[in-house]
């Protein structure tokens, strides 16, 4: 199968994509050409286009917008995957639960599965970060814990076909607790579906994150996020373009990648299951 | 060796939004049986006829509503958790489907050694040597051992779920169509194994089948099955030869016997 | 001596797949006369199914009939254009499948499907294939026809699914039958009816039938002549008599030793 995902052109290029950004986030204090949150007042310096002195420009505050993007990355891409990580949790633990056990817990979570899809998520955050004001910290958990439910429901119904298989019963014949059942038999085989919705996901996460920033309730200035940076450009649109484009395309770009990565998975996974 | 008295299994018919229970499927009806020591018993049956819930009874894969299995006198439906671990290395069970019997994201050698893995107690060493012996046993090489079920024929994977089955060196063995899903060629080698493997290893074997001719070159005795109840049992040659049962009567004049000249003419 | 109704020469049928270029069936030739019955024989991925789909030009992508020569009535098959293909189909040459369920469509009933067959080729009344419909059900035995013309195919039995698969073969009269194992999945019992139906058709109408099976007892019993079948190509054919009596290729020879027979003690 691993010769599978890395003959594929689509998913070459997501990946490619994806590394650049994250190694551009991880390398930022390297990379950035100027502090990021360095004022320049000087109404010279302010609302540059992109130049040698600074790549892309400066927006209003006279601060390098490359710098800042670099930064921003870090900041948009971390909170995609710490979210991303809290998801993966709280959906396999429940999944797993639901899917194995069946039963009463198979009812409870399903029927809290479905209230939570009830609400509208992105107005939920919106409501929970007014409350709880708009830490970074918060809102990895915000929307970890508003996005888990679609993996939850793929670990659940791979579970419940697996557990019917013969290679389960064959385990059970031989004594295996249901705990090892679930965890060296079962899952090994479920994770397939599950990567590619917490992919995905990752790529939803990372939207959420900049809708919030851009409209305020997310990462706040002067810290600096591809949606607040969208933000404040846009009063700029017509005089500083470099403003909204780059990091727009910034967003687009990463997103686009993460999408190709997980469709491409989703596409090698699918004949194969008609395989085993 | 095994005594299986009144067995009966009893699925919930279920309709309606709220679930209610509207009637049964009466998978196994009253079903008794003896098997002694060193015997195989054929549990014969068209599909729908209640063999296959019967072998996983037996096993206590699926809980009975009433009944009793008795292994060596012990009722298993009665055992306690830590008993029923130990009757477990005694009683194993081989599968139809080679594909589906055997998990596909293990290797051969986790397969075949799952059943020392979940005892415990085992060294590396021990499990690594019992693996070999039991791949030996039924015929395949010990470089297997890295390999994947997906790399295997059907009937190199059948043989994987043997050694599965007999690594724990069990007294009793279900198997429940195990070359029903087999190629005929592959077929006779697989049973040559299991009779063989009865032989060396001293097995009683409950042998589930549909196909009256592939079970009559195996077995000593024969139940019918059909409908969840058994219509008819007796030793091989009483049952073939002079059965009594008019569905046990249909079914063997229902197999289309391989010779030409054996042409029945007129339609029923 | 009889005529030859259909004759295939030569036929290869090709598998251009990402993994490497399969030859389903090579260099395959074979004839079946009028109203014989023509068993093609052989294990799991010989070809024969393959073979019959060739014949009906029913090979989509990636696969392809790559050479040779289908003459069915002295006319080419493969030089037919699309549209005279699509009147040959199911007119002159009829398909039954194995599995009713994926072959009949879920939403029709029975009774719009064999009528749409009807009416697809002929130019009667509604009302005439309606009656045309009840009168085959009939034929095929089908109780209560009038009932079933409004069921769908998921209310039937696997064997009545099968019988409406017949009828609506049956529909136009076709000249050949091409069965590919329309019995494999059904229970032993069900099994013998469908055969016993089969020859009732052969008696009746004179019709040509090619049936594929891996069951050499069906064989023995229903075809004339026989074709077996070996990783696509054809091994051995000849009359059922020599097959079974005096088989001359080995491989011919190890099938019918391997085929499961009730061992002579145990025949009543």
């Amino acid at each position: 199968m691993s010769k599978e995902i890395f003959k594929n052109k689509q998913i070459l290029f997501g990946l490619a994509v994806i590394i650049l950004m994250y190694a551009v986030a991880i390398l930022a204090p390297f990379i950035a050409t100027h502090d990021p949150n360095t004022l320049n007042l000087d109404p010279k310096e302010r609302l540059l286009p992109p130049s040698k002195a600074h790549w892309l420009g400066t927006d209003d505050l006279g601060r390098d917008l490359y710098s800042r993007m670099v930064y921003g990355g870090r900041i948009s891409l971390s909170v995609g995957f710490i979210a991303v990580l809290i998801l993966f949790l709280i959906g396999l633990v429940l999944g797993v639960a639901a899917g194995y056990y069946g039963g009463w817990v198979d009812t409870v979570i399903m029927r809290l599965i479905e209230v939570m899809l009830c609400f509208p998520s992105f107005y939920f955050i919106l409501m929970i970060l007014a409350f709880l004001g708009p830490s970074i910290f918060y809102i990895m958990l915000v929307i970890g814990v508003t996005s888990w439910m679609g993996l939850a429901r793929f670990v659940r119904a791979e579970f419940l076909s697996l557990r019917e298989r013969d290679f389960t019963t064959a385990a059970r014949a031989l004594g295996a607790s249901d705990a090892r059942i679930a965890f060296r038999h079962i899952l090994p085989n479920a994770l397939a579906p599950v990567f590619v919705s917490a992919t995905l996901a990752l790529g939803d996460a990372i939207l959420i994150e900049s809708g919030l920033s851009f409209l305020g309730l997310g990462v706040q200035i002067p810290t600096p996020s591809w949606g607040n940076i969208i933000s404040t450009g846009r009063f700029y649109i017509d005089s500083a373009w470099w403003l909204t484009i780059f990091p727009g395309f910034a967003i687009v770009i990463t997103v686009l990648s993460i999408y190709l990565v997980g469709e491409g998975l989703r596409t090698i996974l699918d004949p194969r299951l008609k395989r085993l | 060796m095994i005594t299986v008295k009144s067995l009966r299994k009893y699925f919930p018919i279920k309709q309606g939004v709220l679930q209610k229970t509207v009637g049964f499927v009466k998978a196994v009806d009253d079903v008794s049986f003896r098997i002694e020591r060193g015997e195989t018993l054929a549990l014969v049956g068209e599909s729908g006829s209640g063999k296959t819930t019967t072998g996983r009874l037996v096993l206590r894969l699926l809980d009975a509503d009433s009944g009793e299995v008795l292994f060596d006198g012990r009722n298993i439906f009665d055992v306690g958790k830590k008993e029923m671990l130990k009757l477990r290395s005694n009683m194993q069970i081989i599968f139809q489907d080679p594909f589906s019997s055997l998990n596909p994201r293990m290797n051969v050698k986790s397969i075949v050694s799952e059943g020392l893995v979940v005892r415990g107690g085992y060294t590396k060493g021990e499990i690594d040597k019992w693996c070999d012996y039991a791949l030996e046993m039924v015929g395949l090489t010990t470089e297997c051992k890295h390999r994947y079920p997906h790399q295997f024929s059907g009937g190199e994977r059948q043989r994987i779920g043997i050694a599965r089955a007999i690594i724990l060196n069990p007294k009793f063995i279900v198997c429940d169509e195990p070359v029903s899903s087999l190629d005929v060629s592959i077929q006779a080698k697989i049973l040559r194994l299991l009779k063989d493997l009865k032989e060396n290893l001293k097995l009683t074997y409950l042998f589930i089948g549909h196909d009256l001719s592939v079970v009559a070159n195996i077995c000593d005795k024969v139940a019918v099955m059909h409908n969840g109840r058994i219509v008819e049992m007796g030793d091989v040659k009483s049952v073939y030869t002079n059965p009594r049962d008019s569905y046990t009567k249909k079914l063997l004049a229902s197999i289309p016997i391989p010779d030409p000249r054996a042409r029945c003419n007129t339609p029923r | 001596m009889k005529m030859v109704l259909l004759e295939v020469k030569n036929l290869n049928t090709y598998f251009f797949t990402q993994t490497g270029i399969r030859e389903a069936v090579k260099d395959v030739s074979f004839s079946v006369k009028m109203g014989e019955t023509f068993g093609l024989v052989g294990e799991s991925g010989s070809g024969k199914s393959v073979t019959a789909l060739s014949i009906l030009r029913l090979i989509y992508e990636p696969g392809r009939i790559v050479s040779g020569s289908i003459l069915f009535d002295g006319r080419s098959v493969l030089a037919l254009s699309r549209e005279e293909m699509r009147g040959v189909r199911g007119k002159d040459i009829a398909m039954v499948f194995q599995e009713p369920l994926a072959a009949l469509n879920p939403v029709m009933t029975i009774g719009e499907q064999i009528t749409e067959q009807i009416l697809a080729h002929k130019k009667v009344s509604k009302k005439e294939a309606k009656a045309r419909a009840i009168e085959l059900m009939d034929e095929v035995r089908l109780s209560r026809p009038g009932d079933i013309f409004h069921e769908y195919p998921h209310r039937l039995s696997g064997g009545m699914r099968q019988r409406a698969m017949i009828a609506m073969a049956l529909s136009l009269r076709p000249k050949l039958l091409i069965a590919d194992e329309p019995t494999t999945a059904l229970d032993v019992t069900i099994q013998a009816e469908i055969l016993d139906l089969f020859r009732e058709i052969k008696e009746k109408h004179n019709m040509s039938i090619l049936f594929i099976t891996h069951d050499f007892g069906i064989v023995a019993q229903l075809a004339d002549r026989v074709g077996v079948m070996k990783k696509g190509t054809i091994v051995e054919e000849g009359s059922v008599d020599d097959i079974f009596y005096s088989p001359k290729d080995p491989y011919t020879k190890e099938l019918l030793e391997a085929v499961p027979k009730i061992p002579k003690e145990l025949r009543a």
